[in-house]
């Protein structure tokens, strides 16, 4: 008796061909796909390519062999794939007849595959390399029979549109005259599909997920598990992320990028790697890969706990205007131009916010615009051209002492500095493309980025602007910081995957390079409390910093059952570091006026106040997972990996090898996916562990993070995601046990247990209720966060916290409106906390002795939206 | 059957480390409240103390008896390094007593001290005490702040007897300007830096104990310095206009008297001040 198991190449997708001509073409949309079933006795493989015609009701009305797997098989798919139904091809909004080429894979079982979905993603579908190279490599999802489409089947992207990473596009005939009813023939291609790295990567799918409140794209991270975002900084300032216990900081031990475009920033003066998200419009992202650990080659420079990559892509097509308003003076204006007939990937958007802010200063308000034309290279390729520009300037609150809370000296969302805030701009461009050149695919980029900044921050008040020895006499300033920053970014990364057949099974390895140069300026100054006057220079530097790495990547499929990914990345770093102020704080007695970067060295000898240095830094990391695929659609997975960050240029010391924060992270465990009619059910449990060298904690003498003793983590992560036809479900708790390894004391500030909760719920309202002769569609999200408790300082524990996040919205044609509602119970909780020693005068003599801080999380926030789709299909 | 018992043992094991995420260890340490109390030397009651300022005997120097003293003291600053000079805070400051409280060191009897102390487990070894004029919002008797006024950080009085020569003296100690040197600021001044705290403060409830000896205020003094002026009511005093050069008040002698009361006395590190845990 053989048992096989099916897969189909997935996501429809890898080539499409239907009559049309039109220049506005939807393709068809698997909506059920029952499994084929394996011919009797079979023991081997076998690829099948169909010509399937979906009339315009949505089912199959012919199906013919394309690519014959032998009989049996051909007979096989033919089967299953009558049985199929579509939602019909769509010619600007007229269904039509369209045939599609779709391809079954027949696999043996044992052979591994990749339940994609998970906590966070809605379906795995594979790759779309394009007509004529029907696999481009990466296992399809299990048993679901063309389950290209089987996580988001009532999704608007659902089908062949929601295919591997990039969204397939029809290539009009010019000469297929169209009407409903014809037979046209379109072209579809697709980007490779993200490779998965096993327990850790969660590849998730917006879709209709998209319906629970969320303020921005920082804020989707938390679908992924194991997240707690909170931001102590305002709201144009970057969040700080914990992520399995790892703190994160503002982004300086993620690699976070954006189609490819990296957001870490080196040497910003806020943290190294700080990493500011709010520049991407929310809308616009299609989905979002998180990989929490070092386990994929492709990851870089701050991919310490992991990284995080932004896919920007627009499922529904037109022109859509949406406007909200509420809650503290917060109003929102977005504009979204996805023209219809061009593929995901090409849009506009602009979005502009401003808010009076819950309590004192705490105003903002951003204007963003981006812009992406994806088009079509050769036969096979696809290109892409990104345009982005963003500004906000903000007001932040800050930390508040709790104890003058306590005392009502200050009220809960005060301030103890009402100068606190900042501004940044980002502008970038990028070009890339990816193109199918003999047996492989090339892929290309290069980008460009301008960043500046500017954050004004007081954490300790009047502490640390004491008089010093040698200092001219002084009343105490004030400790407030202010960061300024610029840099320009340019870069390129470019790979080769290349398949081949070894074991009679399909492999591929890729050679691959990433390239990256900064020039920056960080600036730190102290400023007088209350003002934006500077008095002291704290560190003035201009760098120039190169990163260059190579990497090679491999799936290798050594058995049946075996899938083996990863291999290995050598990063180098080159620094150039011109500190500006050499001699700061060489204080001289007798000198009529403080200097802040005097000629003279502490001894009193003249010398310059520039001084340059440079040095190399390196790293070799290898990364890899198995997969070993077992019975009852369960894979188990494996993973090891050592990621690291460069060193922050005001380490660097001439000639020295400049060294890199190493860690190492191991994980094991279970995944699930298997569809039950109309539902898709994907879950996991990984069991994870982690070390790193050294640990960055929040410094607030500094107002930014700073090395501590290395730690060891070990947690359990189990997620589960359930997709229907009328909801998504994705849940996911994460505990973590983590240590310092001198003290084996907790780590502070990473909550050790997170769990949360998205749920959406979708489709027409019952009883066909209709307004203005549009059906009424329906939409409700909820978010449930809870955040336990967080090991602080000094043994103190914060309390557990649970936020509730509600979303409804009404469509009646092309008018959508709803209501979005975050902290739904109006919880008064602190977002985070802190302890160390501030001095804010709360008391009649310096208070020096450690104090608990924290900074308030938002109160209730009620914004109402109206949404107008211009261009709507029904 | 030992490898299902082994299987249950690992996943029991597993179950317990995820488990332990939130149920087990701490950071260390903790932030505590503690009480202050503050007296005089440790002796069977209050009244004049007389004493030899060489703490020598025969008594090679000036037999002292002081019949009046206070000192306001505060705030109170526990530190784990010794401070980096005079005039400059550092080191790291784990307890802090914020409140100003007046001492009278002729009185043993140890008194609570508003607001007690507050700050982190840990191991002080030093400790810095500002010596402030007394602040309007302080807690002190209306005896005390109508003795020391607004601007004095002590008063001193008593007599002092060499040989055949007495000298009767009161006066307050004023730390301002007219005082301060360049080598010695102000805010030098103003603080004892460093007194000797060699103090471990735990969870459990304990009170820092404050004794103030005031046998080593004087024991650089020379009274001869006061003998040139002019008693008031038989007493001799001093102000600190004594130290302002451009002042018809300048006098050399008593500013040396004052100047030695207060950097080789009151602001003496060791000895002055001693610190104890209890219980």
């Amino acid at each position: 008796m053989t048992n096989l198991r099916v897969f189909t190449m997935g996501a429809a997708a890898v080539s499409l061909s239907f009559a049309a001509l039109a220049q506005e073409v939807v393709p068809p949309q698997p909506i059920e796909t029952p499994a084929a079933t394996a011919p009797t006795g079979a023991t081997t493989g076998a690829i099948v390519g169909l010509l399937v015609t979906v009339g315009p009701d949505g089912a199959v009305q012919d199906a013919s062999v394309d690519v014959s797997g032998g009989a049996a098989f051909d007979a096989a798919a033919l089967d299953a794939v009558r049985r199929w139904k579509f939602r019909p091809a769509l010619r600007n909004g007229v269904p039509f007849a369209a045939r599609v080429r779709i391809p079954f894979r027949f696999v043996p079982e044992g052979t591994a595959p990749i339940p994609g979905g998970l906590a966070g993603t809605a379906a795995a579908p594979a790759t779309a390399p394009g007509p004529g190279s029907p696999d481009a490599g990466a296992p399809t999802p299990s048993a679901v029979a063309g389950g290209a489409d089987a996580g988001a089947p009532a999704g608007p992207a659902a089908g062949v549109a929601g295919a591997d990473g990039g969204m397939p596009a029809e290539r009009p005939t010019p000469t297929a005259a169209g009407q409903a009813g014809d037979i046209g023939e379109v072209s579809v291609r697709g980007r490779q599909r993200k490779v998965e790295r096993g327990g850790s990567d969660f590849q998730i799918d917006v879709g209709q997920l998209a319906i629970i409140p969320r303020k921005n794209a920082e804020d989707l991270l938390n679908l992924a598990p194991g997240i707690f975002i909170a931001n102590e900084g305002g709201e144009g300032h970057a969040g700080q992320v914990f992520l399995r216990g790892f703190n994160a900081g503002t982004g300086e031990a993620i690699e976070f990028t954006v189609n490819g475009v990296p957001i870490n920033e080196v040497d910003n003066p806020d943290a190294h790697g700080y990493a500011d998200t709010h520049f991407i419009i929310p809308e616009l992202i299609r989905d979002l890969q998180v990989i929490e650990g070092p386990f994929d080659p492709h990851q870089g420079d701050f991919a310490i706990a992991g990284s995080a990559r932004y896919e920007l892509g627009v499922r529904d097509r037109g022109m859509r205007a949406e406007a909200s308003f509420g809650s503290y003076g917060t109003r929102r204006l977005l504009g979204l131009w996805a023209p219809k007939g061009q593929r995901e990937g090409t849009f506009g958007a602009f979005e502009y916010q401003t808010t009076d802010g819950f309590g004192i200063s705490r105003a903002a308000s951003h204007a963003t615009g981006m812009a992406q034309y994806e088009g079509e290279l050769g036969p096979r390729g696809l290109y892409r051209i990104l345009a982005g520009m963003y500004a906000t300037h903000y007001r932040s609150a800050g930390v508040l002492r709790k104890d003058q809370v306590d005392s009502g000296q200050l009220d809960f969302y005060g301030t103890e500095d009402a100068s606190q805030g900042g501004d940044a701009q980002r502008y970038m461009a990028s070009f890339d493309l990816e193109s199918p050149v003999g047996d492989g695919v090339v892929t290309a980029q290069t980008f460009l980025i301008y960043r500046s900044l500017r954050i004004d921050e007081n954490f300790t008040g009047f502490l640390l602007d004491v008089q010093r020895r040698g200092q001219t006499l002084h009343d105490q300033r004030g400790d407030a910081v202010q960061k300024d920053y610029w840099a320009i970014t340019a870069g390129t990364r470019g790979g080769y995957r290349v398949h081949f057949n070894w074991f009679g099974r399909d492999q591929a390895v890729e050679l691959g390079l990433y390239g990256r140069y900064d020039h920056t300026v960080p600036t730190l100054q102290r400023v007088r409390f209350g003002t934006q006057t500077p008095y002291l220079i704290d560190q003035m530097l201009q760098t120039d910093i190169v990163n260059v790495a190579g990497y090679l990547d491999a799936e290798i499929k050594p058995l049946p059952f075996l899938t083996l990914r990863g291999g290995v990345r050598q990063d180098v770093w080159y620094y150039n570091v011109v500190d500006l102020c050499a001699t700061n704080g060489n204080y001289q007695t007798g000198q009529p006026l403080n200097v802040n970067c005097p000629p003279y060295d502490a001894s009193g000898q003249p010398q310059e106040p520039t001084r340059r240095q440079t040095a190399t830094g390196d790293l070799f990391a290898p990364k890899v997972t198995a997969l070993v695929a077992l019975p009852y659609d369960l894979t188990f997975s494996a993973s090891y990996g050592l990621g690291g960050q460069s060193l922050d240029a005001r380490y660097i010391s001439q000639e020295q090898k400049a060294p890199v924060v190493p860690l190492r992270a191991a994980e094991a465990g279970l995944l699930y996916r298997h569809p039950f009619g109309s539902v898709d059910l994907s879950g996991r449990v990984v069991g994870y562990y982690t070390h790193v060298d050294q640990e960055l904690l929040p410094d607030p003498n500094q107002g930014r993070y700073s090395a501590a003793p290395g730690t060891t983590r070990v947690g359990v992560v189990g997620a589960i995601r359930a997709t229907g036809r009328f909801f998504d479900e994705a849940a996911s708790i994460t505990t973590v046990n983590p240590r310092f390894d001198d003290t084996h004391s907790l780590v502070p500030y990473a909550p050790l247990v997170v769990g949360r909760s998205d749920t959406a719920l979708f489709g027409p309202l019952p009883g066909n209720l209709r307004l203005l002769d549009h059906r009424l569609i329906g939409e409700a999200g909820l978010g449930i966060s809870y955040i336990g408790k967080r090991a602080l300082p000094f043994s103190q524990f914060s309390d557990p916290t649970l936020q509730m996040d509600a979303s409804a919205y009404l469509r009646a044609g092309p008018v959508r409106a709803g209501v979005r509602v975050t902290n739904l119970t109006n919880n008064q909780f602190p977002l985070s906390q802190f302890f160390y020693a501030s001095d804010f005068h709360s008391r009649p003599f310096a208070t020096l002795a450690p104090a608990a801080h924290f900074t308030a999380a938002p109160p209730r926030i009620v914004l109402f939206t109206i949404e107008l789709d211009l261009e709507r299909e029904n | 059957m030992t490898a299902p018992r082994d299987r249950l043992l690992r996943t029991m094991a597993l179950a317990v480390v995820a488990l332990c995420a939130s149920t087990c260890g701490s950071t260390g340490g903790a932030l505590i409240k503690i009480g202050l109390r503050a007296g005089g030397l440790s002796r069977p009651a209050a009244g004049p103390l007389t004493f030899c300022n060489a703490q020598d005997a025969p008594c090679t120097g000036w037999t002292v008896t002081l019949q009046t003293a206070r000192i306001v003291l505060g705030p109170l600053y526990f530190n784990v390094d010794p401070p980096p000079g005079e005039s400059t805070r550092g080191g790291l400051v784990i307890m802090q007593a914020t409140e100003q409280f007046v001492v009278d060191p002729l009185d043993p009897a140890l008194k609570d001290v508003p607001g007690g102390a507050d700050g982190q487990t840990d191991t002080s070894h030093y400790c810095e005490i500002d010596l402030l004029p007394l602040q309007a919002t302080s807690t002190a008797s209306a005896a005390d702040r109508q003795l020391l006024g607004n601007a004095a950080t002590a008063y001193v009085a008593g007599s002092a007897s060499k040989g055949s020569t007495a000298v009767p003296f009161a006066g307050l100690v004023v730390i301002n300007t007219s005082v301060a040197t360049p080598q010695q600021p102000l805010i030098a001044l103003q603080r004892v830096s460093g007194a000797l705290a060699n103090l471990t403060f735990t969870e459990a409830m304990q009170t820092v104990e404050l004794r103030v000896d005031p046998t080593h205020w004087l024991d650089a003094v020379d009274f001869a310095d006061l003998l040139g002026s002019t008693p008031v009511s038989g007493t001799y005093t001093w102000s600190p206009d004594n130290c302002a050069q451009n002042s018809a008040s300048f006098d050399a002698a008593r500013c040396r008297f004052q100047f030695h009361l207060l950097t080789d006395g009151i602001k003496l590190s060791v000895g002055v001040y001693q610190f104890s845990l209890t219980p």
